[in-house]
């Protein structure tokens, strides 16, 4: 089998790529993939504390990278999906422990036995990043509504155009706002999708049961009555090609209507 | 649906609604009556769940109509929580003195309940057992039944959360990790590492089988710990190789990412914190809370030891053995206390254990 090698990538820093990386990830697992999460983070890694698998890391992506160990023994399971592998970073260790072609090989030697490779790329654009995408041949441009971050997606995407090996790339908008939307606050989905022109493969509302799930070291999409993790997983359906309807984030307008709303209420024909 | 109107006071009773769906879509036809406005609301709710967001909102539904939501019953103790959390009232028999009759005769226990909680999260290191003990003996038994026992299962997961921290212990055989001409060090031995996971997983489930007055989500598993026998000292060859070895103490915080490399004895004043590392080939002795990963007799020298004020490592090594930290101990934050209680770690019977000093 031939799995998707899928980087996660922004450019700017703190717009969700470690959270939607964990997301996705624990999405695709769940529906019966395997699915590899590789940590290329080195010196910052987070993914292990979102995914709660800090203490279990014995070797990391640098000790299969200079032979310490082998591929396998440094895949790090989950605690409760068999399907899903971590390979953390290390971080005692600095970007230039891994290159270009070390993460190409171990992505080619995980495609054979995974579904999905989901490579969590680290911010800006230097030798880290370019080390991250090496292996992929999709990528997933996360984004959040403001200028500085949708400027850095603009820098991403024309990055990820000019390399060949990657096939296709779609746009995440995350940490979205509805009520600062409808205020003019903030650029709305639409805006985004205009200034990048760059199909949409997700829209995540801001949750604040993200920081309670990343203390806890428990992607969202385990919490069934979450907006987020509803959100995550429908990009995880349409990564593996089905069509979901994007989620109707847009609040209603009657106060009791809203509320409603919230309860999971349909409103009264 | 009872809606009795006192005295510029509105009860709403909703005590039969058994999803939060429910109880917002009567609560918004009853809000539809005129009668409700410009009153004090008294919501009686049943076993629903509600957390702080939705019960907020229905604060706001009711604000809506001019009138204030000032005391709540509800059965469901994530309910109380939440209304707690608001500064919205809890009542109890004595501060409702009007409509007594609508008040259910278990409200009294459920306010116990909620106390006896708050107790434990004050003290989640030292369980307070008097204090709950003599509130339940105020309650009245026979309508307390299912209260008691939940009462029973909080109070023993601080109790064994604290065991868990002091005496669990994982044994793994742990590839030579770092290169090393010595000796000593045991051959490769591939995948050793995850056949001990899975049979620690094995020794967790079976656990979580015996012990069944521990609630299903888990939050403690304890390990049963066979009683060892802590035999009497004697030096060996290896302990006096580790005597001998020069040492080397470092003055500073050790922070994430930062590495301490010795071949010797090493000796850290100050915090070793998440995400640090520490190597030596002889002890490891942390004066301030260990909480990156140890790595004591690297070369091989399995009576090597760790010792720390407060031992809170995400992982020990000891030669080619390796302990891990119980997923059941979830430590958000640095804990930065005035009581240290200092640990030592070895190896004993194969295994890694942490012994308090006194213990020996």
């Amino acid at each position: 089998m031939t799995g998707r090698v899928i980087v996660i990538t922004s450019g700017k820093g703190g717009v969700g790529k470690t959270t939607t990386s964990a997301n996705i990830g624990t999405a695709l697992a769940k529906s019966g993939s395997k699915v590899v999460l590789i940590d290329t983070d080195i010196g910052l890694r987070n993914l292990d504390l979102l995914l709660g698998l800090e203490n279990r890391i014995v070797y990391t992506l640098v000790d299969v990278v200079e032979e310490r160990c082998k591929l396998k023994q440094a895949l790090v399971k989950d605690k409760k999906n068999p399907n899903l592998c971590l390979l953390a970073a290390a971080q005692t260790r600095d970007k230039t422990a891994v290159t270009a072609e070390q993460l190409k090989e171990i992505c080619e030697e995980l495609q054979e036995d995974y579904d999905f490779i989901l490579v969590d790329c680290p911010a800006g654009i230097e030798h880290g990043f370019q080390t991250a995408i090496s292996g992929a041949s999709e990528a997933i441009v996360v984004t959040t509504p403001e200028m500085s971050a949708v400027r850095d997606a603009d820098r991403i995407i024309g990055l990820l155009e000019a390399k060949e090996e990657i096939k296709s790339y779609k746009l995440l908008i995350n940490r979205v706002r509805p009520n600062l939307i409808k205020a003019n606050d903030m650029m709305s989905v639409d805006d985004v999708v205009d200034i990048l022109s760059c199909n949409l493969i997700g829209i995540i509302p801001e949750d604040t049961g993200i920081i309670t799930s990343t203390n806890r070291g428990e992607p969202i999409v385990n919490d069934e009555n979450s907006m987020a993790g509803k959100a995550y997983k429908n990009v995880a359906l349409r990564i593996q090609g089905e069509e979901v309807p994007f989620l109707d984030i847009d609040e209603p307008h009657g106060f009791i209507d809203k509320i409603k709303k919230f309860f999971g209420i349909k409103a009264k024909a | 649906m009872e809606n009795k109107t006192a005295e510029n006071t509105y009860l709403i009773d909703l005590s039969y609604t058994k999803t939060p769906a429910d109880v917002v879509f009567e609560l918004s036809s009853v809000i539809e009556n005129e009668a409700a406005s410009n009153k004090k609301v008294i919501l009686k709710l049943g076993d629903v769940d509600l957390n702080q967001s939705q019960l907020l909102s229905i604060k706001s539904l009711i604000n809506g109509i001019n009138s204030s939501l000032v005391t709540l019953s509800a059965l469901s103790e994530q309910t109380q929580q939440a209304a707690m959390a608001l500064g919205i009232v809890i009542d109890n028999n004595e501060s409702q003195p009007e409509p007594t009759q609508y008040v259910p005769m278990t409200e009294h226990i459920e306010t116990t309940v909620l106390e006896t909680e708050s107790v434990e999260d004050e003290t989640e290191e030292e369980p307070v057992e008097e204090s709950p003990e003599s509130e339940q003996e105020n309650t009245d038994k026979n309508e307390a039944e299912i209260e008691e026992t939940e009462i029973e299962e909080e109070l023993n997961k601080p109790v064994e959360e604290v065991s868990d921290e002091k005496e669990e212990e994982i044994k793994s055989g742990l590839d030579a990790l770092y290169d090393s001409t010595d000796d000593n060090v045991e051959p490769v031995k591939l995948g050793s590492l995850f056949d001990s996971e899975q049979k620690l997983e094995k020794l967790f489930e079976e656990q979580e089988g015996k012990q069944e007055n521990i609630p299903p989500d888990g939050v403690s598993v304890k390990i049963e710990i066979p009683d060892y026998e802590i035999p009497e000292e004697e030096y060996t060859e290896e302990d006096y190789a580790i005597m001998e070895m020069p040492t080397k103490s470092y003055k500073q915080t050790v922070r994430s990412g930062q590495v301490v490399n010795f071949d010797g004895n090493v000796v850290i004043i100050g915090d070793c914190h998440p995400g640090s590392e520490i190597i030596a080939s002889g002890d490891i002795t942390v004066w301030g809370v260990l909480g990156g990963i140890a790595h004591a007799g690297a070369k091989g020298n399995k009576k090597a030891r760790i010792r720390a004020l407060n031992l809170n490592a995400i992982q020990l090594r000891i030669a080619q053995y390796y302990a891990r930290r119980p997923d059941s101990i979830n430590i958000m934050y640095a804990e930065k206390t005035s009581t240290f209680t200092p640990e030592e770690a070895r190896i004993l019977n194969d295994n890694i254990v942490i012994l308090r000093l006194n213990d020996r």
